[in-house]
């Protein structure tokens, strides 16, 4: 509590100060201080309860109305897209259950709320982000490249086909953060798992090597939605006669 | 150039009847009745944005009408394998859309995809390509070069009609008669039916023998080319002549 009232001073003193100097910014950051700590609390309360909750059918449940929202939020990227939702929805699923599920049969993790819900998150979340960047680019990539589709379509080839180089220039696009990630990983940004743990006095060692299983966690989630994603994603554009839907 | 009056003595590739067109609320073909002959160049004509295109989409399955029936040897084009219709009825889009890759990978691009053991050497030569552009880059290609890829590419395939729309807009005057020359010698070579758009009433002219005029989606006229154009049956054929309806 000490520490909290220490750092509540050195702000009190940073809001003063910019009000001194007639900066105009001391009453947003009053604000943005009080709105931050209502809202950590209240998520403070959220996880505690949640963290309570030993069963795992709630947590599963718990992991389930995440997949739901990220679908939800993946999908109004390309509301125009029909079947959007179930794609996502579908494709997020798997690759969290399939991550998540490796992990607790090997034991890497275990079955227990401090685990599965904030791992359980960065995935989805993670795969929701691919997921939208994917979907936004192959919207856009068929929007502007139909004389190249149907120039496909006209010598034959399938819709999964004449589609397929704009597929894969899409996924590679949605990989892009997760790449950049890995390269800057420790050098440049120290990841939040990674950081946390030495906050907390783990040893560093162990701080990197849960790190690391996070990291390629979340590379193999993303690659499993993606992969799914993007599996069902061309059919929405072409109805079964072969032909350009829009 | 032979001027062929006998084209529907044979039995007909393509039959539009009452043939509409809606997209978006809006008509863009109406009622068409239409025969396309076997072999020669059957010319579509109409002003830009008369909806000419609209009409050789039809033809391959790029669409499907709104209402009427649409024949092609004797059969309903929608009872046909869309894949193996395409395979017969090959289209070439007004602006030459080429893969990534060399032109060879162009040229045999949908011969591999029917498994057709295509000949190469004679196709670049009916072409008019030079052996050595084989393992060229297509971004090196100009418009004209490219048009003619996308022409090997698709007699590559051997099909029974050649869908030509407007292959020349955008090629200077020398490279317009090249290739209206090159579809011209390929008809009789490979015995093709060709149904090419243009709105240019010269190269109709040069290179048609029937036609059909189509102006604001109506068919105005069907007959043979030369006598609409020398002499118009229709008011409307008249001021399309004479430039007023552009």
């Amino acid at each position: 509590m000490s520490q909290l009232i220490a750092s509540t001073v050195l702000l009190a003193i940073a809001i003063i100060l910019t009000e001194v100097r007639r900066l105009g910014v001391g009453w947003d950051i009053l604000k943005g201080a009080v709105r931050s700590f209502i809202q950590l609390m209240a998520v403070g309360f959220v996880i505690k309860f949640i963290f309570g909750l030993e069963q795992v059918q709630y947590q599963i449940l718990l992991l389930l109305v995440m997949v739901v929202v990220a679908a939800y939020t993946a999908r109004g990227r390309v509301k125009s897209m029909p079947g959007a939702f179930r794609i996502s929805f579908i494709s997020i699923l798997a690759g969290a259950s399939a991550t998540l599920g490796v992990m607790l049969a090997l034991d890497i993790i275990d079955a227990s709320p401090n685990y599965l819900i904030p791992l359980g998150g960065m995935i989805i979340g993670n795969a929701m982000n691919a997921l939208s960047l994917g979907f936004e680019r192959i919207g856009s990539e068929v929007k502007q490249r139909r004389g190249e589709i149907e120039t496909a379509l006209c010598l034959g080839a399938s819709p999964q086909k004449a589609i397929e180089p704009l597929v894969r220039r899409s996924v590679k696009a949605s990989f892009i953060p997760m790449l950049n990630l890995m390269k800057i990983v420790g050098i440049v940004q120290m990841p939040g798992a990674m950081t946390g743990m030495l906050l907390a006095g783990a040893d560093p060692l162990d701080a990197v090597r849960i790190q690391l299983v996070v990291i390629y966690m979340l590379v193999a989630s993303t690659s499993i939605t993606m992969l799914m994603g993007t599996a069902f994603t061309y059919r929405s554009f072409f109805n079964r006669n072969w032909q350009l839907m829009g | 150039m032979t001027k062929g009056g006998s084209v529907l003595d044979r039995q007909p590739v393509f039959v539009l009847s009452q043939v509409c067109l809606n997209k978006n609320g809006r008509d863009i073909l109406k009622e068409i009745d239409w025969r396309v002959g076997a072999g020669k160049v059957s010319i579509v004509l109409g002003p830009t944005g008369s909806g000419k295109t609209s009409l050789l989409r039809l033809l391959n399955r790029l669409d499907d009408p709104t209402s009427g029936d649409v024949l092609y040897m004797d059969r309903p084009i929608k009872t046909a394998d869309v894949r193996d219709l395409r395979k017969e009825v090959g289209m070439v889009l007004q602006q030459p859309f080429l893969f990534d890759g060399t032109v060879l990978d162009n040229v045999l691009y949908g011969a591999r995809l029917h498994g057709i053991d295509a000949d190469v050497d004679e196709i670049i030569s009916l072409v008019g390509i030079e052996k050595d552009m084989l393992p060229q880059d297509v971004s090196t290609l100009s418009v004209g070069q490219s048009q003619k890829v996308s022409i090997a590419r698709a007699i590559a395939v051997k099909p029974r009609v050649l869908l030509l729309d407007e292959p020349t807009s955008g090629l200077d005057p020398t490279a317009t008669l090249q290739i209206e020359e090159l579809i011209a010698g390929l008809v009789d070579a490979l015995s093709l039916t060709c149904v090419f758009v243009t709105h240019h009433i010269e190269q109709a002219r040069r290179l048609g023998h029937r036609g059909i005029l189509i102006i604001e989606g109506t068919c105005i006229e069907e007959c043979d080319i030369q006598d609409m154009l020398s002499s118009p049956a229709d008011e409307r054929t008249r001021k399309f002549i004479s430039g007023e309806l552009r």
